[in-house]
Order: C-alpha cells, then structure tokens, then sequence
C-alpha cells in the first residue's frame, strides 16, 4: 500500500494553472487560498499555526480549527472530519508527486487520523495533471468525497467551486509565485 | 382545606421527639410575625402558615429554621410554635440546635454556598430585614427570547408556503409586520418550556447541590406535550406519579393549544412517556434532523459559563427529540451563539467559538457546511429572499440556523433580520425565531420594534420568567415555599 503510481512529473504550467485556477474558483473565500499557501509550505504544520494566527476571510473551518490546535491542544477532544477543505491538500501533493502515506499524514494535519476524506484528497491528486478522466461517485455534498463529485461536474460552491476551477486552470494571480517555489523545491 | 405544609407534616411525625423534628426539619420554613429577626427575647413564637398568624399581623417574614437557629444562638430563646393553635409545639433551643447541627453536619448542607448565603444576608447591621438583589442588564436575555417570540409570531401564519401565496397575502414587500393577532407557535412554547426547564434545575442545584439538566428539561417538554392535547396520564412519562403537572408556567391556559406542533417532537416525547427511556445521542431516538431541536434551545447559554458545556447540553437536549447529528449539533452551536452574543461578543466572534466545538464532535461535516455558506452568502451583502432560498428551507436543523445566521449577519438591525428570515418559502417561523433570538441577543430589546415588543403573545411571561431567572441566581435566591412551588427542581 501507499504508492500512487505517477506516470510523469506535472509541468510548471500545469501547476501554476491549477493554483490560478484555485484562487479564482475560491472567489470571495480569499481564506482557502491562503490554507492552500500554507499547506504548499515546506513545513505545513507550521505554516498552517501561522496561517491560523492571523485572519482569515471564510478559510475552511474545520481546518481553520485544526490549525489552532497545531499551536494549542485545547484537551477538548481530537478534531476528525470528512469535510470538504481537505480537499485543498490535493494540490501540493499532486506538484511534489508525494506518496499515499504522506498524503494521509498532510490531510491528519487539518482533518484528524483516518479521515476518509484521505480517500478522496488521494484519488485526487493522482488525477489532477494526468489526461485520464475522474469520475469519483456520488456522495453528500458536505464531505471531501461529494465536493469532489461537484467539482469534476463543475458545480457546488466554496472548496468545491475552487477544486473545480484547480481542474479547469484560472486567470493570474499572485498565488502563481507560490506555485513556482512549490515547482522548484519539488525538483 | 389546605394542604399541610413540611413544618407541620413533620410536627405530626416526630410529636414527641425533638431530635427526630429537629434532624429533619432544618431546611423547613418558619414565618416569624415583624419585619426582623430579634434576638433578645426568652421566647420566639414562629408560624407553620400564614393562616395561622396572628389577626392584624402585616409583615412576616419566612425562613429555614436552621437560620433561625443560627441567628439565635446567642439568646437561645424557646421556639413556641403556632401558638393556641394546630401544630402547637414548644421547644428548647439547645436541643433542636443539636438536631438540627446534627443534621447539617451529616449531609453536608451547611457548607453549601445556599445555607452560608442564607444566613449571611438576613439582617444588617442596623437589624434591618436585608435582601440584596443585585440590578443586572437584561436587555440582551429579553431582546433574546422576545425577539424569537417576536420572529415565531411573524411566520406563524405562512409556515411552509411559497413565496408567491406571501405576496399575495400580504403584498410585493412580503411580510413586514406582525398579524393582527401575534400568537406564537409552538417553537417559543417550547423555548419557554426550555427556559423553565433552567430555572427549575438551578433551583435543584441550589438547594440539593446536585445538577440534573436534561432530565428535567424532559420533564418540562412532557408537560408542554399535555399542553398539545395528550392527557397527563400519557403525557408525564411512567416515572412520574404526579397527578397533575407542577410548576407556573403550565398553569397558563393559552400555552393549552395546538400551535402547529412538531410532528417529531412529539412523538419523540410520546415515546418517552410510555418507555421512560431517555434518549440521547448514543442512544437516539430517531435519524431526524428536523430544526425543532434547535429552535427551543436558545435558554440552554444560561446554564454555564463555559460554551463548550453549553454545546454539549443543547445538543443533549436537542437529542432528546432528535437523533441526526446535523438535528443536535445545530442546536449545540445555536446555543452557543446566543451564549456568546448574551455576553457582547459579536457575531463572527461568537462563531469562532461554537465552531471550536462543532468540529470535534461527530458527523458535523453537514452543519459546517451550513454554517460556511451562510457566511459566504453574506459576505456578498445585498440579502434577498433567492438568497435565503439558497440556503435551504429550514425544515432541517442546519439550514434553519444557516437563514437564522445569515439573517443576522447580512443585516445591522434586528428588524431587518427579523424580516429577512421570514420572508421566504419554508419554515418561516421557525427561521424567524431563531433569527429573533440571535438578533436579540445581539442588539437587545430596544433596538427591536417597540410595537412588536409590546403587541407579542406571551411577552409578559417572558418578562416574568427573565425577572424570576435573575432573581433565581442572585445572592438573595428565594427560600419560600410559593418558589418552589412556582419552580420545583424536577
């Protein structure tokens, strides 16, 4: 277990097109952006307790909280979730060509040990710059797994408006610096 | 005939016995005919009524005996009981000090917060009777409840119907004022069943040290279910053996109507009567995720001072008629919210913190998501009603409170919010109520209408029960037997 099978490194285009088109999809919610900024970080966890020091405009919630915690264990019990900002770690992992292991060690960062929502972050990143077509199955809208069955249709809202704009690549933005560091440290 | 009181039961019980009378009767209640307490007198004539005092007698005042006995310690005067009449007993102050000593030494009573503060605060130093009951702003707590009050009554008569019978009914604008006749529905009879709920289990709390929320919020739901035509019998649920149900606010006929109860709910709470089986969110009771278990919670902020114990006891009550994660975890956040507005935080501040409990418990994944479209349909401001369609119909717990929170978040005053989150084609009432008690919480009583304020169904009960909270939790908590009687802690 634990290997995905990358058939050839992404091009930098590929990845700075799927981040532009991230930003652009999040649209208002300016604050998944910065989660995929600091998720693209070369240390994460410590990049997502400063993410989460500072504000947000609309981040993720679930790990918007899990972030704190990085910083704080509040001893008020682990967060778990299958929600859908998960999602968002798809990108970096897909750019570095990361291991399945690893993946699940990202997504335990915002969403806590054995998220199912690891499945889907999975199945995304080893399709997001391949030509092959994803057609995940049909889940409730609110996990990781539904958002991305929105996504690959090019509907919903939030995390799942702004993983379909990562499939279709955006106009520029300033997130393409971070997406170019993310392509040369990668290499 | 009257009932006896405790004194008098216990006087028929231990006639002749004085450590029996004295061990068991150190928290039954004396009335002592004058304004105070003296102390110099060999003999203190004491009162088991107020039948049975003495004609022309104006002013008496009523307390435990141990108090009695414990402001009298110096002079040890006799205690001469309902003197020439029934009940008449003499006793010996050291010997009912002993007993009733023995008594507080062994349950432990006497070092409870109540008994200090009861014999703490009965004359100053002037010999002067002495209740201080410290003015607080109620403002939010009323804006709050009358504010849901207000917002229940505005949908009350177009629940569940399309936008384009609104307009017909009530023009191009909607709904923009209360009916003619502003009754609420059964989403604030629930609410205030909820606030009773909190009162009678503060005042269990105080006097046995023992803190029993839900059980007795259940309590106080099977009693709003006799209220929707289920006898009492049927109704109170196997462990009772009451004849009839206790308490004040039951005794109000107009809570004795069919406001468009939730189907749910009631047959949760039937269930309940005939198994005697409590539900809860690992055991629960059905998958519904209806919104009657949030709209009602709104009184649960009061019970502590912590957000995370309030989201685990609106969640807890809400499981008890709805066993959906996304049916009681709404109701845990909603809670929160009104906690944290009661305490002048604003909105975005005061979802931060219920959100930090939201995510750690199971199967939330749908309320956050509620939760975030709500905040990112505001964020794009001009509010209208596709906009709260968008949301969903509130039928459902987390997109009640998603239209509530939008409502309130969209908008910068209550009356817009109120408005706002009626005038749409689903469960309008219930959407207002929870708007109303948000928007209330946030921007208190007199930012709301003065008209809808005054006009709304029940708002004297509200005004009531808020004065009685606050009086419940002061320093001079009433000892009297009407309190207990207004709120017995079951």
């Amino acid at each position: 277990m634990g290997e995905i099978e990358w058939i050839r490194p992404p091009r930098l285009a590929e990845v700075v097109a799927a981040y532009q088109g991230f930003a652009f999809g999040a649209g208002v919610r300016t604050g998944l952006v910065g989660q995929l900024v600091a998720c693209s970080a070369e240390d994460p966890a410590a990049a997502l307790a400063q993410w989460a020091s500072e504000p947000a405009v609309q981040p993720d919630l679930v790990s918007w909280q899990s972030a704190r915690d990085l910083v704080k264990n509040r001893y008020r019990g682990k967060i778990r979730s299958q929600g859908s900002g998960a999602l968002i770690w798809a990108l970096p992992a897909a750019a570095q060509r990361l291991g399945e292991d690893r993946i699940r060690e990202l997504v335990e960062l915002t969403h806590g040990p054995d998220s199912a929502a690891a499945d889907s972050v999975i199945m995304l990143a080893s399709h997001l710059f391949t030509s092959s077509k994803l057609d995940p199955p049909d889940a409730d809208v609110f996990t990781a797994a539904g958002a991305l069955a929105q996504a690959v249709r090019g509907e919903g809202r939030g995390v799942a408006r702004a993983i379909a704009g990562a499939l279709e690549g955006g106009p520029e933005h300033d997130v393409r610096l971070v997406a170019e560091e993310l392509y040369r440290r990668s290499w | 005939m009257r009932a006896l009181t405790p004194i008098e039961q216990l006087l028929h019980e231990y006639e002749d016995d004085v450590n029996g009378f004295g061990h068991h009767a150190a928290h039954g209640e004396l009335l002592i005919p004058g304004e105070v307490l003296l102390s110099d007198r060999e003999v203190l004539d004491v009162y088991t009524d107020e039948s049975r005092l003495p004609a022309g007698v104006e002013q008496w005042i009523r307390l435990p005996l141990h108090t009695v006995l414990s402001r009298l310690i110096s002079s040890k005067p006799k205690l001469h009981v309902n003197p020439g009449q029934p009940f008449e007993a003499e006793f010996d102050f050291v010997e009912l000090a002993d007993a009733a000593a023995q008594h507080m030494r062994i349950c432990g009573c006497g070092e409870r917060p109540t008994a200090t503060r009861e014999a703490s605060r009965w004359v100053d130093g002037e010999g002067r009777r002495f209740f201080v009951v410290p003015h607080k702003d109620s403002s939010r707590l009323r804006g709050c409840l009358i504010g849901g009050a207000i917002g229940d009554a505005l949908g009350a008569n177009t629940e569940n119907l399309p936008m384009e019978v609104v307009y017909e009914r009530h023009g191009p604008d909607g709904i923009t004022d209360l009916p003619e006749k502003p009754d609420i529905t059964d989403d604030t009879q629930m609410t205030l069943f909820t606030f009773e709920a909190i009162i009678r289990s503060h005042v269990r709390q105080r006097i046995t040290g023992e803190r029993e929320i839900t059980g007795i919020t259940q309590n106080a739901y099977q009693r709003w279910l006799h209220t929707q035509k289920t006898p009492w019998d049927k109704a109170r649920g196997i462990h009772s053996t009451m004849d009839e149900p206790d308490g004040w606010l039951v005794s109000h006929q107009q809570l004795f109507r069919m406001r468009a109860p939730g189907l749910t709910c009631t047959s949760a709470l039937q269930e309940y009567a005939r198994t005697g089986e409590q539900a809860t969110i690992t055991k629960p009771v059905n998958d519904s995720k209806g919104c009657g278990g949030a709209l009602r919670v709104a009184p649960v902020a009061l019970v502590d001072d912590d957000p995370m114990v309030v989201f685990a006891l609106a969640a807890a009550n809400a499981a008890l008629t709805h066993g959906h994660p996304s049916g009681y975890l709404s109701a845990g956040v909603f809670a929160v919210l009104v906690h944290q507005l009661l305490r002048g935080k604003d909105l975005p501040d005061a979802l931060d913190v219920a959100v930090d409990s939201l995510v750690r418990r199971e199967g939330h994944e749908e309320v956050v998501a509620a939760i975030e479209h709500a905040v990112e349909l505001a964020a794009l401001g001009s509010p209208s009603v596709a906009r709260v369609e968008e949301l969903g119909s509130g039928g459902v717990g987390d997109t009640a409170l998603a239209i509530a929170l939008y409502s309130v978040l969209v908008t910068d005053d209550p009356n817009d919010a109120l408005l706002l989150s009626v005038n749409h084609g689903g469960d309008n009432d219930s959407t207002a109520s929870m708007c109303g008690n948000l928007a209330g919480a946030l921007h208190g009583v007199e930012k709301i209408r003065p008209d809808w304020v005054e006009r709304v169904q029940f708002r004297e009960v509200v005004d009531r029960m808020v004065a009685d909270w606050e009086l419940e939790t002061s320093p001079a908590a009433p000892v009297g037997q009407e309190w207990f009687v207004r709120y017995p802690p079951s």
